[in-house]
């Protein structure tokens, strides 16, 4: 019995040597490696995070390291919500069931509306389309939609090729909301994708291409890319830093974001990080391409930081239409605002 | 907020008009159905509607080594019977959850026990049967459910057989006969707490006859409350504290019998209360108390039991046990704020992407006594020691180590075998290895 005994004993500590043995040099692994900061979300967003953790690493010498990905506004807030990254990017805020998500696996957050978007569409400069209404945006981009060519929206008579934004993506969620008037809800016969890069060449290589994304890719591509003019009632508005900044270009301006793990705010490289990001933010987003908030937004989103104030301006809802005083003017809660 | 709403209403209306009825039409035409891929499993979802094939595979191989005092066979053969190695599976399940809509929910898992007709025909595991089997409605903070469920149950019981750290529950868990039963509870859950109600029948799996038997019927509840709880990716930190009540009549079902087995899911009880003098209804309380700061992680659970046999003798009963676990690979184990469970520990490096894995060390100790349960020959205490390892190669799938010491001692002598022995105490050493994968 007692050799049994033993023997089984020696089994267990044999194997719990070899696990010891096959897990130090992981741990030690990561021990050693400098502190990185995970980011991933909107591509949109992306200019700007990319920007500022490149000056961020050149200032800390490589001390801090910032990973940037792009996977799309929802794919960020899924990993952001199972605790994976600690800075969700987001062309959109937070949707009431990815705040229920973070709760419930107590993950709270510090949302920092970071610029002002337009989401610019855009054809083949070859393309003589100057302008479209909304109505006619909504003829193109609604759920089985036939409409193919140009000349049935005022056009040229040249067959239209599609590109748009994935389904992950907060501008997608944001463009089908503000245009089809239900989020999400769009024609599906288009080329998707999560990088606007993609959209870009896309668009740039096809006489007949046309698809929507952030202003500062159009402002970087502009050579290649024709902005349309969006009529909300009031006339053609061609979108630019000028029009998003005055309020003109509507209903297709938006505030981007990021937001913050709370619990991640407390470890000083991810304090220090974010303080620089809202320090950075206005010359970045302006230099990318997008519209600065006022300089009394960014001091009070510094201060949010560093008291890690928690919760959302939004109540769980999109911003269609909102304007920068408006988003800046709102309060932060905690839970779903429903009205 | 309000003038936001009042300006997107503006732009439907102009929109609409423009664009007439046809494309206000098209606006309302649904997506198509997606098929998303999540928890090992493809989801199928069409709108609001979702269904999802589930299932879980758990195989043991294990090792026995009884030791009851004396070397005799008079003292217990079936017990030294019980020598040996043997493989059997421990779970096969297999089910379907999904969504009618957002708020109409359901789940149904059909427990497949290979072998039922041989062996466990004894142990009174059919050879097919139910565990969850509910529908729910669900709101944004509360939920009712209907059917086998154990929302009500302790935070061991309320762990998934998945996710549970070592290979079995603990003495209380399993001995005070927590487990689904069906009924209606209703929860009420914010994010870092729930309080769930609900009045129970029997289990599904228990078929009454028409004549002989009126239903066993209980009524609980659970509270649960993490006053600490941040996750960030670089680590958790988590207090959580809980109660439940329970209080149960056997109705004219069979009296409720309290026998733990050694730390392993076959084998003998050694300890437990006679079937002559079980009790007719009891009275239980659990006190939980978990948390978990990065890597390592504890969990406590008290249980104190009160019941009364049917010759009206009362009879008492309490036990607890302590685990400890640590995660060699630095992964902390998930728990849902809302629910006041803990869920699966998932790799940070899966081999997949060239890691290890999550490797994880256990331990636990576990106690009940049972002493006072009632006036039978097998009463008593039962102490177990048990360390483990778990190897989690990629999520869903999970390797499990254990080795559990067992300590059973009888309050009575029940064998005679010679002058001056003292209460039969036994010992059982198990080593066990699980294989699991779920989807």
């Amino acid at each position: 019995m007692q050799t049994q005994f033993f023997k089984a004993l020696s089994k267990i500590a044999a194997s719990a040597a070899m696990v010891a043995l096959v897990a130090a040099p992981a741990q030690a692994q990561q021990a050693g490696a400098p502190f990185t900061i995970q980011i991933d979300g909107s591509s949109t967003v992306f200019p700007i995070s990319e920007a500022v953790a490149e000056g961020f690493q050149q200032q800390t010498q490589g001390r801090i390291r910032v990973a940037v990905g792009e996977s799309g506004s929802s794919a960020g807030l899924r990993k952001f919500c199972r605790g994976e990254i600690h800075i969700a990017d987001s062309s959109r805020p937070i949707r009431s069931s990815e705040m229920a998500t973070c709760a419930a696996a107590g993950i709270q957050y510090v949302e920092i509306p970071v610029a002002f978007d337009g989401v610019t569409v855009v054809v083949n400069p070859s393309n003589p389309l100057r302008s479209l209404t909304v109505a006619q945006l909504r003829e193109i981009w609604s759920t089985g939609s036939r409409v193919n060519n140009f000349s049935a929206v005022g056009g040229p008579n040249l067959a239209m090729q599609l590109y748009g934004p994935g389904s992950a993506s907060g501008t997608f969620e944001y463009f089908t909301e503000a245009v089809n008037g239900t989020a999400r809800s769009s024609r599906t016969d288009y080329t998707p994708s999560e990088d606007d890069n993609v959209l870009v060449q896309g668009v740039a290589n096809n006489p007949g291409g046309m698809a929507y994304f952030g202003l500062a890719y159009y402002e970087e591509n502009q050579s290649r890319l024709h902005a349309v003019a969006i009529d909300n009632g009031n006339g053609p508005v061609t979108p630019s830093q000028a029009t998003v900044r005055n309020g003109s270009y509507a209903p297709l301006s938006r505030p981007i974001f990021i937001y913050v793990n709370a619990a991640a705010l407390r470890r000083p490289q991810v304090q220090q990080f974010v303080q620089y990001y809202i320090n950075n933010a206005a010359t970045v987003s302006e230099r990318v391409g997008y519209v600065a908030l006022p300089a009394a937004a960014y001091t009070a989103y510094l201060q949010r930081a560093q008291q890690r104030r928690i919760g959302t301006a939004f109540g769980g809802r999109a911003a269609i239409g909102a304007s920068i005083e408006d988003v800046v003017a709102r309060r932060l809660v905690q839970t779903p605002v429903n009205d | 907020m309000k003038n936001v709403l009042s300006k997107v209403a503006l732009a439907a209306l102009a929109v609409g008009g423009v664009t007439g009825v046809n494309s206000a039409a098209h606006a309302q035409t649904p997506p198509p159905p997606t098929i998303q891929p999540m928890n090992g499993a493809p989801e199928i979802r069409d709108g609001e509607q979702r269904f999802k094939v589930r299932g879980r595979l758990q195989y043991d191989v294990y090792s026995n080594e009884w030791d009851a005092g004396v070397d005799s066979p008079l003292v217990s053969p079936s017990v030294d019977a019980e020598d040996g190695s043997r493989s059997y599976v421990r779970r096969a399940f297999l089910g379907v959850q999904g969504r009618f809509s957002d708020n109409w929910r359901y789940k149904v898992d059909f427990v497949l026990n290979p072998g039922a007709s041989g062996d466990d025909a004894t142990t009174g595991d059919a050879a097919v049967a139910v565990d969850d089997a509910y529908l729910e409605y669900a709101g944004d903070f509360f939920s009712v459910v209907i059917g086998e469920n154990n929302v009500t149950a302790p935070l061991e019981d309320r762990t998934s057989s998945l996710d549970i750290p070592f290979l079995e529950r603990s003495s209380i868990i399993n001995a005070y006969g927590y487990g689904r039963a069906a009924g209606v509870a209703g929860l009420v859950t914010g994010a870092n707490w729930m309080a769930a109600i609900g009045v129970y029948g029997d289990s599904l799996n228990n078929s009454d006859s028409n004549f002989a038997n009126s239903e066993q019927t209980s009524i609980s509840g659970r509270f649960t409350w993490a006053p600490i709880f941040e996750t960030s990716p670089d680590g958790v930190t988590l207090l959580h504290l809980g109660v439940s009540a329970r209080q149960r009549y056997n109705g004219d079902d069979a009296l409720f019998r309290y026998r733990p087995r050694p730390l392993n899911g076959r084998g003998s009880r050694w300890v437990e209360s006679s079937s002559g003098s079980a009790t007719q209804d009891d009275l239980s309380y659990g006190f939980e108390v978990a948390g978990q700061w990065n890597a390592f992680g504890f969990t406590g659970e008290y249980i104190t039991l009160e019941g009364e046999t049917p010759a009206g003798v009362q009879v008492e009963s309490d036990g607890y046990y302590v685990d400890l676990t640590w995660s060699l690979t630095g992964e902390a184990r998930s728990y849902r704020g809302n629910q006041g469970s803990f869920g699966p520990v998932v790799p940070h490096n899966p081999v997949t992407e060239g890691g290890w894995g999550h490797w994880g060390l256990i331990a636990r100790y576990d106690f009940i006594d049972l002493s006072d349960i009632d006036a039978g020959t097998a009463r008593g205490e039962q102490t177990a020691y048990a360390f483990g390892v778990n190897w989690v190669p990629i999520d869903h799938v999970r390797f499990m180590l254990n080795y559990a010491s067992t300590e059973m001692d009888r309050v009575v002598n029940t064998f005679p075998v010679a002058p001056g022995i003292s209460a039969p105490d036994a010992e059982a050493d198990v080593i066990s290895l699980r294989t699991q994968f779920d989807f």
